[in-house]
């Protein structure tokens, strides 16, 4: 009886992880494509490739993650109450593990930002300092 | 038969997976590429599929090659349980090589980083 425990277990946990994996994705880089924008003066292009290759980073490692804590190691007392309080502590703790990953991911992109915003900016005043002997 | 489940399963998704990132890695990295070399589109296009090959063969060989060190296998927990440690492997180390393209392409693209409209 407690292989099939277990494996009910994983069958529960499996679309749990998909399903939170999917909708934090979407969510953030619904968004990300506006701090693409911004970051890349408004090029839609690269913007837009730079947003899907950042797409896949986030769903491989978070998928590859998920998968890797999968495993119920240890010992297992073979009752639904111990299955559900392990997979409580798998979900939340990849709950956890998805929200640290969103925050990272939303530093980069203001990084990113703030970077673009002040290399323009020296570049515009290095556009006005050669321009000035001229005038 | 459980090995073979497992392997059947594995080679699945592990070959969908590799396929769908290279090929989106491949669409979309074309826009670096022009990037970075803006003068020959063609010289681009050639350089690219290039890229994806060598991907493709890295990945796929790897992949291949960790089914030949698996672990026998006695009932459904066990390969449940190595084909997620197999699979999440590869994935994990798909994602970090993808993180650390980025990067290389952030200090690529440095000196040509006037990406003004």
């Amino acid at each position: 009886m407690e292989i099939s425990k277990i494996l009910i277990g994983y069958l529960i946990y499996l679309p749990v992880i998909l399903c939170m994996t999917f909708f934090v994705s979407r969510t953030l880089f619904k968004n990300g494509k506006i701090f693409m924008l911004d970051i890349f003066h408004g090029r839609e292009d690269i913007a837009q490739s730079t947003n899907k290759l950042f797409e896949v980073g986030f769903y491989l490692l978070n998928l590859g993650f998920g998968l890797w804590i999968l495993e119920i190691s240890g010992r297992f007392e073979n009752t639904y109450q111990h299955l559900i309080e392990i997979l409580s502590s798998k979900i939340g703790g990849f709950s956890i593990y998805l929200g640290i990953m969103l925050f990272f991911n939303l530093l980069l992109f203001f990084r990113g930002r703030k970077r673009s915003k002040n290399s323009h900016k020296k570049q515009i005043q290095r556009e006005v300092i050669i321009k000035r002997p001229q005038a | 038969m459980y090995n073979l489940v497992s392997y059947s399963f594995y080679f699945l998704l592990v070959c969908s997976v590799i396929l769908y990132v290279g090929h989106l890695c491949y669409r979309n990295g074309h826009v670096f590429i022009h990037a970075l070399i803006p003068a020959s589109p063609d010289l681009n296009h050639q350089i690219n599929r290039l890229l994806l090959v060598g991907y493709y063969l890295v990945n796929l060989g790897y992949a291949i090659y960790i089914i030949s060190e698996w672990e026998q296998l006695q009932d459904w927990r066990t390969a449940a349980e190595s084909l997620a440690r197999h699979l999440s492997q590869i994935i994990l180390m798909l994602g970090l090589l993808h993180y650390v393209n980025i990067a290389a392409l952030r200090l690529f693209l440095k000196p040509y980083q006037s990406f003004k409209s």
